[in-house]
C-alpha cells in the first residue's frame, strides 16, 4: 500500500515570514506538500481520504493532525528570527496501523531551541504548539525533557487525553477553544510536573530550589537597575561562593543575567513595532548600550537590527522620508 | 451482612505510602449470595444513600445483580456500578443521613435512566454524560445497565459550587463531553493497574476536566432550595477558604463577616469538630498542597508563616497529627494530602471517607 507522505518542516527560519502569525501560517502551509506518489490504496475498502494536515487554533495553542507526518526543524543561526524559541511542539503518535510496522505511540516534547532531527511518524499524530508561557513554573523540568530528546514517560491518562482529543478536535465548536485549551494545558503540565522528577534529579533538591528561587527573583527583576550579582546574593541569603556554585552550569551569575537581559530584548525587538534605537532599548532592559551590538551577535549570531520586523521603518529613514517630501512640496 | 469484607489492612499503615502499591479498590457483588438475598443486601448497603425499590416488571424475577467498584483517589473518587434495574428515591433526610454532598459526573454505557430532581427531570439514553449534586434530593428509576461516576468532595470546588450546582441533572454536551467520557472510560479502564505514584495525575485531570464544564452552566438556579444549615454552612465554609492566609480568622472575625452570632457558628460547626479546627484543618491542607506543589520552591516555614503558623515547632507538630507525616516527608515524596484510610467496613461508607480526606 503505497502512502502519501507529509513533510512537515517546522523550520523556524522561513526568511520571507516575519511575523507570529505568518510564521505558523508557514508551518502549516508547509504541510501540504506532499511528495507525490500515486495513491493506490483502493484495496482497502474504497479511496484512501486526501490525506493532509488540518490546522487547529485553540487558543493560544495550534494543533496540527495528521497521516504520516515527518517532522524536522532546522535552525538556521543568522537568519532565524527566534521569538519561537522558547515554545515548544509536543508531538503525540499514535501506534502505527498495518500498513507502517514501524510506529510506536509515544508522546514527546521538543524544544524549537534544539534542532529536531527527521523524525518519521508513521500513523496518525498529532502535533501540539505550545506557548513556554503556559509552563510558567516549570521551565527547568521542561528544558530537562526537551534537551533529553526522547520520550518521557507520559502516564497512561495523558495518552487517554490525547487521543480522544485527537479524535475529537473536528467537532470543535465555537466558544469551546478556551475549555480545550485550559484543559490541554493543564493536563501536559501535571504531566510534566508528575514524571519528570527523575530527569531533575540530578542537582540536590535543596540547591534546586535555591536555584530556582535565584531564577525566579532575577527574572522579576530583569529590566530593574538594582539587579546585581550582589542583589541576588543579598536576597537569597547565601554567600558569594555558594551562589556560584549554584549558577555554574550556566557560566556564573552575571552571565546568566546578561543572557536573560538579551534574550528578552530579542524578543521585545522582534514583536514590537517601537522605532527606538536599539541602544536605548537595551539601556531599558539594563544592557549597556555601547556593547549591545557585539554581545547580541555574540550570544545570537545575528545583530539586533535583523530581528526586528521588516516594513517598519526606522528613525534615520523615517526622517529621509521627510526630507524628501519637503522637498517635493 | 456486609458481603464482601476484604482484608482490613493494619490500622496503623505508614501513611506515606508505598509508591509501587496499586490503587486501592473497593468492591462488592451479589453474586456470591442466595438469589433471595440479593436485593435486600443491596437495598440495605445503600439506605443511608438511597431507598432502592425493585421495578415493578423484574418482581417475579429471582435474584438481583450488583456489581459495584471504587477506587478512593483522595479528593475524587470513582466507582463503577453495574447494577439490574431498580427504583430509587433520595431524600432530605438521606441527604442529612449520610452526609454525601458530592458532585457526580456521571457516563451511563447501557440502559435508559430516568431523575427528577425538583422542577428538573432528566432522561438519559446509554452513551451520555450528565452531572449529578447529591447535595440535592432526587428520585427516578434505572434500566439494567452500567454507569461510571467520578465524584468530587464538594470542599473540593466551593469556589465555583454555584456553576456546578446549575448543572445538576443536566446533561452534558460538546467536545469538552466528549472528552471527559473517553476520560472515564480510560479511568476505567486503566484503574486497577495504577500505582498510587501514577495518581495525582489522575486527580489533577480529573479536577480539570470537571471545571471545562463550568462555561454549560444555566443562567438560573433551577434546583430545590437546600436546608437553611446546609446553604449557611458553605457560605462559612467558603468565607473560610477564600480568608485562609488572612490572620482575621478568628472565631469572633468569622461571626462579625458572616452576621452570626457565635452560638450560630458554634452550632454550624458542631458536626464538624468546631470552627477552629476546622479552620486550622484547612489551613493545614492549603498548606500541604503548595508544600506539595512542584513549582512551589519556597521554604516550608514561609509557606507555614503565610497561613498563620509562626512557630516552626508547633507547625509540624500539627501538620503530623493532621497527615500521619512530616511536612518534610510531604516535600520530598510530593504526596498529594491522600494516604489510604483504613478500609471503610461498607461500600456506603466510602464515598463518606472521601469527604474526610
Amino acid at each position: 500500500m503505497t502512502m502519501q507522505t507529509m513533510c512537515l518542516r517546522t523550520s523556524i527560519c522561513e526568511g520571507s515570514f516575519e511575523r507570529g502569525e505568518e510564521k505558523i501560517a508557514a508551518v502549516s502551509r508547509l504541510h501540504t506538500e506532499p511528495s507525490r506518489e500515486p495513491v493506490s490504496g483502493m484495496g482497502r475498502g474504497g479511496a484512501i481520504p486526501a490525506q493532509e494536515i488540518r490546522t487547529y487554533h485553540v487558543g493560544s495553542l495550534k494543533i496540527f493532525t495528521g497521516y504520516n507526518i515527518s517532522v524536522s526543524s532546522t535552525r538556521q543561526v543568522g537568519k532565524s528570527h527566534s521569538q519561537f524559541l522558547d515554545d515548544c511542539i509536543l508531538i503525540y503518535q499514535t501506534v502505527g496501523d498495518e500498513a507502517s510496522k514501524s510506529g510506536a505511540s509515544g508522546v514527546r516534547l521538543q524544544s524549537y531551541a534544539c534542532p529536531i532531527a527527521d523524525l518519521c511518524l508513521a500513523g496518525q499524530s498529532m502535533l501540539i504548539h505550545l506557548p513556554r508561557s503556559a509552563f510558567k513554573g516549570l521551565e527547568d523540568r521542561l528544558d530537562a525533557i526537551c534537551d533529553a530528546q526522547r520520550e518521557f514517560h507520559a502516564s497512561p491518562i495523558l495518552h487517554a487525553y490525547l487521543e480522544s482529543l485527537r479524535c475529537n478536535l473536528t467537532r470543535l465548536r465555537e466558544g469551546e477553544e478556551h475549555v480545550v485549551e485550559a484543559m490541554t494545558v493543564q493536563i501536559v503540565r501535571s504531566s510534566i510536573v508528575r514524571t519528570v522528577e527523575p530527569l531533575v534529579d540530578a542537582v540536590s533538591p535543596a540547591s534546586r530550589n535555591r536555584l530556582e528561587a535565584a531564577r525566579r527573583y532575577i527574572d522579576e527583576h530583569l529590566t530593574s537597575d538594582s539587579l546585581t550579582v550582589e542583589s541576588v546574593q543579598a536576597w537569597l541569603g547565601v554567600s558569594r561562593r555558594q551562589l556560584y556554585a549554584l549558577f555554574e552550569p550556566y557560566g556564573g551569575v552575571a552571565r546568566y543575567i546578561l543572557r536573560q537581559r538579551l534574550r528578552r530584548l530579542h524578543a521585545f525587538l522582534a514583536q514590537s513595532d517601537v522605532k527606538r534605537s536599539v541602544g536605548s532599548v537595551a539601556e531599558q532592559f539594563g544592557i549597556d548600550p555601547c556593547r549591545v551590538q557585539r554581545l547580541f551577535r555574540e550570544e545570537f549570531g545575528y545583530g539586533p537590527e535583523e530581528v526586528r520586523p521588516k516594513g517598519v521603518s526606522r528613525p534615520f529613514e523615517v526622517k529621509s522620508d521627510t526630507v524628501y517630501e519637503s522637498r517635493v512640496a | 451482612m456486609v458481603a464482601s469484607e476484604p482484608e482490613v489492612p493494619p490500622a496503623a499503615v505508614p501513611r506515606t505510602g508505598n509508591a509501587e502499591e496499586l490503587v486501592r479498590e473497593v468492591h462488592f457483588s451479589t453474586r456470591a449470595l442466595p438469589a433471595d438475598e440479593q436485593f435486600q443486601t443491596w437495598q440495605y448497603l445503600m439506605e443511608d444513600f438511597a431507598e432502592i425499590s425493585p421495578l415493578s416488571e423484574m418482581q417475579e424475577r429471582n435474584g438481583y445483580l450488583v456489581d459495584a467498584k471504587g477506587y478512593d483517589l483522595g479528593k475524587v473518587g470513582i466507582s463503577l456500578l453495574q447494577a439490574d434495574g431498580c427504583a430509587f428515591r433520595r431524600d432530605v433526610d438521606h441527604i442529612k443521613r449520610g452526609g454525601q454532598d458530592h458532585w457526580a459526573l456521571c457516563y451511563r454505557s447501557g440502559g435508559t435512566y430516568f431523575s427528577q430532581c425538583g422542577a428538573r427531570a432528566l432522561k438519559v439514553e446509554p452513551g451520555t454524560l450528565w452531572m449529578t449534586s447529591l447535595a440535592y434530593p432526587f428520585e427516578g428509576s434505572a434500566d439494567t445497565g452500567s454507569t461510571i461516576s467520578l465524584c468530587i468532595e464538594r470542599d473540593q470546588l466551593l469556589s465555583i459550587a454555584d456553576q456546578l450546582d446549575r448543572l445538576n441533572h443536566r446533561v452534558l454536551e460538546g467536545i469538552t463531553a466528549q472528552i471527559a467520557i473517553e476520560f472515564l472510560k480510560s479511568m476505567a479502564q486503566l484503574l486497577p493497574t495504577t500505582s498510587m505514584a501514577e495518581m495525582p495525575i489522575f486527580v489533577e485531570t480529573a479536577l480539570i476536566v470537571i471545571q471545562g464544564f463550568v462555561t454549560q452552566a444555566d443562567p438560573l438556579d433551577l434546583n430545590p432550595t437546600r436546608p437553611i444549615m446546609a446553604v449557611r454552612l458553605e457560605m462559612v465554609k467558603r468565607h473560610i477558604q477564600e480568608n485562609l492566609s488572612s490572620n482575621r480568622l478568628e472565631p469572633d472575625d468569622i461571626c462579625a463577616a458572616m452576621r452570626l452570632s457565635r452560638r450560630q457558628l458554634y452550632y454550624l460547626f458542631e458536626e464538624l469538630g468546631g470552627v477552629s479546627a476546622y479552620v486550622r484543618k484547612r489551613r493545614l491542607i492549603a498548606i500541604h498542597e503548595a508544600i506539595a506543589d512542584p513549582a512551589e520552591h519556597r521554604p516550608i516555614h514561609a509557606i507555614a508563616a503565610e497561613f498563620g503558623f509562626y512557630d516552626a515547632a508547633l507547625f509540624s507538630r500539627q501538620f503530623k497529627a493532621q497527615f500521619g507525616y512530616s511536612p518534610k516527608e510531604a516535600r520530598e515524596h510530593r504526596l498529594q494530602g491522600y494516604a489510604p484510610p483504613p478500609m471503610p467496613p461498607r461500600i456506603d461508607k466510602w464515598l463518606a471517607q472521601i469527604r474526610d480526606q
